[in-house]
């Protein structure tokens, strides 16, 4: 029998620049899985669409 | 001893950036020297996740004073006014921007983006991004025009694109040292110490804007960068000729155009095609003036300037 899968969610994670969110899941003291979210859209490249880029 | 909580919402660190290169003072003498508790940084707070969160809820709950909260970036309200495009510590930014403000004693915005909205909220505003207390000219933004932190006043604008970083560390010395009666704001609450001079006021090209002699090149050193490559120097509020960035330059020192970044229009003309680095102009009279300048001052004015400049105004005056 598997020991329990511990699910860890840091929110948010520092000393990064934009927002960012980490998950891992935990097994045996092993790291098994692991997620990163960006937390910030800003649609810069809708923004920069027709913009002539020699400006 | 006054704590101090620094937040990101749509931003690039720029302000961050430019924060942690101050000099007069630095934002160590922030800390050694001024009494200022820094609870938490982007780049520099240790807490992560739940630990963060637990001191914002110890904040927006009053059992730990927020004195000053400063804002970089701006508040994100996409998709549908919801936020999520930006969440921060388990929920959209802007939930923590509003809870934060409402029991901080002063509320500074750092940047174009938390002053106005800056480059996020140029058109077409992908994110729906507001500045704090203003959406460009319009008063109002995040927190509403009638916003007042705890010691009552508006949000306190520090705009620049970035911002200078001793406009940032003199504006919270004031603060954390009760000095505010000393802060007074302009119509877009700025503090006038910074923001009542223009970026002209100390330009080194001040005689070629008076002769009308133009630059017609970047890092040109003779000539006037106003009458052809856009310069929004005369119309534009800030000290960068007189408080100068890293101590010896500007962008018009170094032959750039000032592109008017302390003021709620930047960008300027959404970046359409052609209107960067480029004076705008109708029938050769540019279509911004030198702040309260009038066209017919104006056509007065470079007539004289033209008839009476020198040969030597032509030439490089800087060479040995």
């Amino acid at each position: 029998m598997s020991a329990q899968i511990q699910t860890l969610d840091i929110s948010p994670v520092g000393r990064v620049e934009g927002d960012l969110d980490v998950r891992v899941e935990i097994q045996d003291g092993v790291v098994t899985n692991a997620w990163t979210q960006a937390e910030l859209f800003r649609g810069f490249e809708v923004i920069l669409r027709d913009k002539d880029p020699q400006a | 001893m006054a704590n101090l909580l620094w937040l990101q919402g749509g931003a690039c660190s720029g302000n961050t950036m430019s924060f942690l290169n101050a000099e007069e003072p630095s934002a160590c003498d922030l800390v050694t020297d001024f009494g200022i508790n820094v609870l938490w940084h982007p780049s520099l707070g240790v807490e992560l996740g739940d630990n963060l969160r637990r001191l914002l809820e110890s904040l927006t709950s009053g059992k730990l004073a927020l004195d000053i909260f400063v804002f970089e970036g701006t508040v994100v309200n996409a998709p549908n006014g919801t936020g999520e495009w930006n969440r921060f510590c388990g929920r959209p930014m802007k939930d923590w921007v509003k809870d934060l403000s409402a029991v901080a004693g002063f509320t500074v915005a750092v940047g174009d983006c938390a002053t106005w909205g800056g480059i996020p909220a140029t058109a077409p505003n992908p994110s729906d991004s507001t500045g704090l207390q203003f959406l460009k000219r319009a008063n109002g933004g995040a927190l509403g025009a009638a916003y007042r932190s705890k010691a009552g006043l508006p949000v306190i604008n520090i705009p620049g694109c970035p911002a200078h970083p001793d406009w940032i560390t003199q504006i919270v010395v004031a603060v954390a040292t009760g000095r505010t009666a000393d802060i007074t704001l302009d119509e877009f609450q700025r503090p006038k110490t910074f923001f009542q001079s223009f970026t002209q006021t100390g330009c080194t090209r001040n005689m070629h804007f008076a002769y009308k002699v133009s630059a017609t090149e970047f890092g040109q050193r003779k000539g006037c960068l106003f009458y052809d490559l856009g310069c929004r120097g005369p119309m534009t509020h800030s000290p960068c000729n007189r408080i100068l960035w890293n101590r010896q330059s500007s962008k018009t020192r170094a032959g750039m155009p000032c592109m008017g970044c302390t003021e709620p229009e930047f960008p300027f003309f959404d970046l359409a095609p052609g209107t960067v680095f480029k004076t705008q102009t109708v029938m050769g009279v540019p279509k911004d003036m030198p702040s309260g300048v009038d066209k017919k001052g104006y056509l007065a004015l470079t007539a004289a300037a033209k008839n009476a400049a020198p040969k030597w105004a032509e030439e490089d005056i800087f060479v040995v």
